[in-house]
């Protein structure tokens, strides 16, 4: 009997998923007949072309519709959105994980839900969140700041958002318990109730994840290169272009053994032998991984380093400080990260001449940054005067994380201190710093300067907003302090426990999570209420400066 | 409308989606590897050591079969409360697992998973625990040759005495022979190990295609193990 129940239920929902893709590939079929005859009667052979050239630098709404273009602002608007829903989705979990720590041993969720929400929380944040806000805003942001004259590679893009949700939902259905770096002696083993019995689908997630990246990087690196219009010169190309030319290049160049490694990871699940246990191989993966794993923490960090460039000079009312120094140290970033991977393996035996090597460069990042934050403060130190909006309050509290997120980080570069803490709530606390500050809290200050273009002209309830920011950046504050103090104590991470003698420290953080996660409920909720009302104000924005169409120099695609 | 019903569809599917993957994801898990709490002081203790060959499950003292060419699924006895250390050693280049389900035939619904994949180099050798605790019948078997690699596991109440002769305690067992202790085997008539041992000739040692099996006519199961454990990568 039950069996026929799932049957039917199976059948159910199979049939509703059927009427609903009917329903999609309707409203797609008969607006692509539209387009055609449109782009015929403008002498088009192609009409993807013909919709492309039509929407390239014009700005877009969000509505329904962005799933059936194939412009780069609509790409754009698919990765904002779905990457904004991943970051609800894996910020429940972190709620989740605060909350099950209240007491020191594993009460509200047993030690493998634990891990497998850890995991989730980690992977789900890292490449649905920050890749995706990353990648969401370059698409969107990119055509108008470079001018683009054609826009012929939506396809690509297209079909690279595709596999890169699929990956994403792949990792949730996983289940893996693995946290995001699937070292292999561990993402090889099901746990005892299955947790990571499927880590192979997560595998998969993540390498079509890597597919998608590289193909939008390649599309991204060459819509600024070579699609660029003729009046953009690469010398004076805004700074947010230039920051995100850097990052695909990171990403180009620091993906490559990764994918190698979680292929043939892959291939270890069905015939175990490349990173056995009874091998030294397991080594391997890790410096394969971090090869790309540290890249991939610049990677989300280097275009809201760009984006505050953008944002920042709206506010002050003066120009950015010094346009060749910033371009200049995000630059030295990108070619010092490809350098200090190691440090994620100073205490696995690389040995003490790697140690070293790895520490010094890890300690040459500060030129860069320390060149990037000096620049914020002396644009906001010779501006006539500040307008503390919501935006540039993200920014200010941004750059202040930044700050306290560096110093943490350049600590622990340190060999011996990080023998200490590299085990440690200091390590989580350093990372939550810079993620929450500069890439959550500028991709939210971008997201509130666009709001009003998405929305087609409607205004964000600027009390709300207040309340958003106030409650992310305190609760944020509160809680990354708690782990990094904490951290220096000897608390450990990653664990579903801790000793009593933390408790403070975890009630804190649990403080602090819980704040957060109020503060995105506000922010949902200005989301939702703000977009029922009438349209209020015009919808250009600050980043998408209206210019005249590039005359002589357009290249329609398929014409 | 204008679309002006964007931010509550955008806020339904968030509050939809948070839910389903929480649930999802923190909801129990398939119970079908069954976990298992070994005793760090167990009754009785044992070794058993079975060489994994795509063929059949086959063992060094192979009871009663005098032409190893032809490998055996060994039944195994224990004694209720014993902690098995089973040591698989690659024979064949193939992929094994060592899953023990309770019952008479293989069932993945709910097995142990004692040792998960292995190294399929010849000689390669892992261990993992079992803790024989309720008595029954047992299914050990190999999930990538589940028809050829599948025997019996017999675990026997502590105080039987109709069939307490065939039960070698390994606690009791002295080191039979030239045996190590690592390849004990608790197996029926485990008094006749001595006589099916001498019986075995010099064939039988040679497992299969591994060379390094093939030494010479004095038969020494120690420096074969030695080889074997030699040649992992």
């Amino acid at each position: 009997m039950a069996l026929y129940l799932t049957l039917l239920e199976y059948s159910i929902a199979m049939s509703l998923v059927g009427v609903v893709a009917f329903f999609v590939y309707y409203l797609y079929s008969s607006r692509r007949d539209a387009l055609a005859e449109d782009a015929e009667s403008h002498d088009y052979i192609d009409p993807a072309s013909y919709a492309r050239d039509q929407l390239k630098t014009k700005q877009r709404f969000a509505d329904w519709s962005i799933f059936l273009y194939n412009d780069s602002k609509s790409i754009g608007l698919r990765f904002i959105f779905t990457s904004l829903l991943f970051f609800f989705i894996a910020g429940a979990f972190g709620i989740l994980l605060r909350v099950s720590l209240t007491v020191p041993t594993p009460s509200v969720l047993s030690p493998d839900q634990y891990d497998i929400v850890l995991t989730q929380h980690a992977t789900l944040m890292l490449y649905m969140w920050a890749m995706g806000i990353t990648v969401g805003l370059a698409y969107y942001l990119l055509p108008t700041a470079i001018k683009v004259r054609r826009d012929n590679m939506g396809s690509y893009s297209s079909f690279a958002y595709w596999i890169w949700l699929l990956g994403g939902i792949f990792i949730v259905l996983s289940r893996s318990s693995t946290r995001w770096y699937f070292y292999p002696p561990l993402a090889l083993q099901g746990t005892l109730s299955g947790a990571g019995a499927d880590n192979w689908l997560a595998i998969i997630g993540l390498e079509m994840i890597f597919v998608a990246i590289m193909i939008i990087c390649i599309v991204v690196i060459r819509m600024i290169l070579m699609d660029r219009s003729e009046s953009v010169k690469l010398g004076n190309m805004s700074i947010y272009a230039w920051s995100v030319l850097f990052t695909m290049i990171l990403a180009v160049l620091s993906a490559g053994p990764v994918m190698i490694a979680l292929g043939m990871l892959f291939y270890d699940f069905f015939n175990p032998i490349f990173f056995t246990a009874s091998s030294g191989n397991v080594l391997l993966f890790t410096i394969l991984f971090w090869f790309w794993g540290h890249p991939i923490v610049y990677i989300p960090v280097i275009p809201f380093f760009g984006l505050i460039y953008e944002m920042m000079p709206t506010f002050t009312g003066n120009k950015v400080y010094s346009y060749s120094s910033a371009v200049f140290g995000l630059g030295l970033l990108l070619v010092l990260s490809m350098l200090v991977w190691g440090h994620h393996l100073m205490n696995s035996g690389l040995g003490v001449a790697w140690d070293l090597f790895f520490s010094t460069a890890s300690f040459f990042i500060v030129i860069p940054s320390a060149i990037t934050v000096f620049n914020y403060i002396a644009t906001m130190w010779t501006a006539p005067r500040i307008r503390m909006t919501t935006p540039m309050l993200f920014i200010i509290n941004g750059i202040i994380d930044f700050i306290i997120g560096g110093i943490t980080g350049v600590m622990q570069s340190n060999v011996g201190v990080n023998e200490i803490v590299h085990g440690t709530y200091w390590v989580t606390g350093h990372f939550h710093f810079i993620f929450l500050g500069v890439t959550t809290g500028i991709a939210f200050a971008a997201f509130y300067v666009l709001f009003p273009t998405f929305t087609r002209g409607r205004k964000y309830n600027e009390r709300l907003a207040g309340w958003h920011f106030a409650l992310t950046a305190i609760g944020s504050f509160i809680m990354s302090v708690a782990w990094t103090t904490g951290g220096f104590l000897g608390m450990p991470r990653a664990v579903d426990g801790y000793f009593p003698f933390f408790q403070p420290f975890q009630d804190t953080a649990i403080l602090g999570g819980l704040i957060i996660g109020v503060g995105q409920l506000i922010f949902l909720y200005n989301i939702a209420s703000s977009w029922l009302k009438a349209p209020s104000t015009d919808t250009s924005n600050i980043l998408e400066p209206d210019f005249p169409e590039p005359s002589g120099s357009a290249v329609s695609g398929g014409r | 409308m204008n679309g002006s019903k964007g931010g509550v569809a955008f806020a339904v599917i968030v509050v939809l989606s948070i839910a389903v993957a929480v649930g999802f994801v923190i909801s129990p898990q398939p119970t079908s590897v069954l976990s298992q709490v070994i005793p760090p002081n167990p009754a009785y203790t044992n070794s058993t050591t079975l060489y994994a060959n795509a063929a059949g499950w086959d063992t060094p003292t192979q009871y009663g079969n005098t032409n190893a060419a032809i490998p055996v699924n060994p039944t195994l006895n224990y004694t209720a409360g014993t902690v098995v250390t089973f040591t698989v050693i690659e024979t064949d280049s193939l992929p094994h697992n060592l899953y023990i389900a309770k019952g008479t035939s293989e069932n993945l619904a709910a097995y142990y998973s004692v040792i998960g994949a292995i190294n399929p180099i010849p000689g390669s050798k892992y261990t993992g625990e079992w803790y024989a605790q309720t008595p029954g019948v047992y299914t050990y078997w190999c999930q990538v040759h589940p028809t050829t690699m599948v025997g019996t596991i017999n675990v026997l109440p502590a105080n039987s005495t109709s069939i307490s002769n065939n039960v070698v305690k390994s606690t009791e067992l002295a080191p039979v022979g030239v045996h190590s202790p690592a390849i004990q085997l608790s197996i029926s008539h485990a008094v006749n190990i001595q006589d099916g041992f001498s019986a075995i000739s010099h064939n039988s040692l040679v497992l299969n295609n591994c060379p390094c099996f093939a030494d010479g006519p004095g038969i020494n199961w120690i420096p074969i193990e030695q080889i074997a454990t030699g040649i992992r990568i």
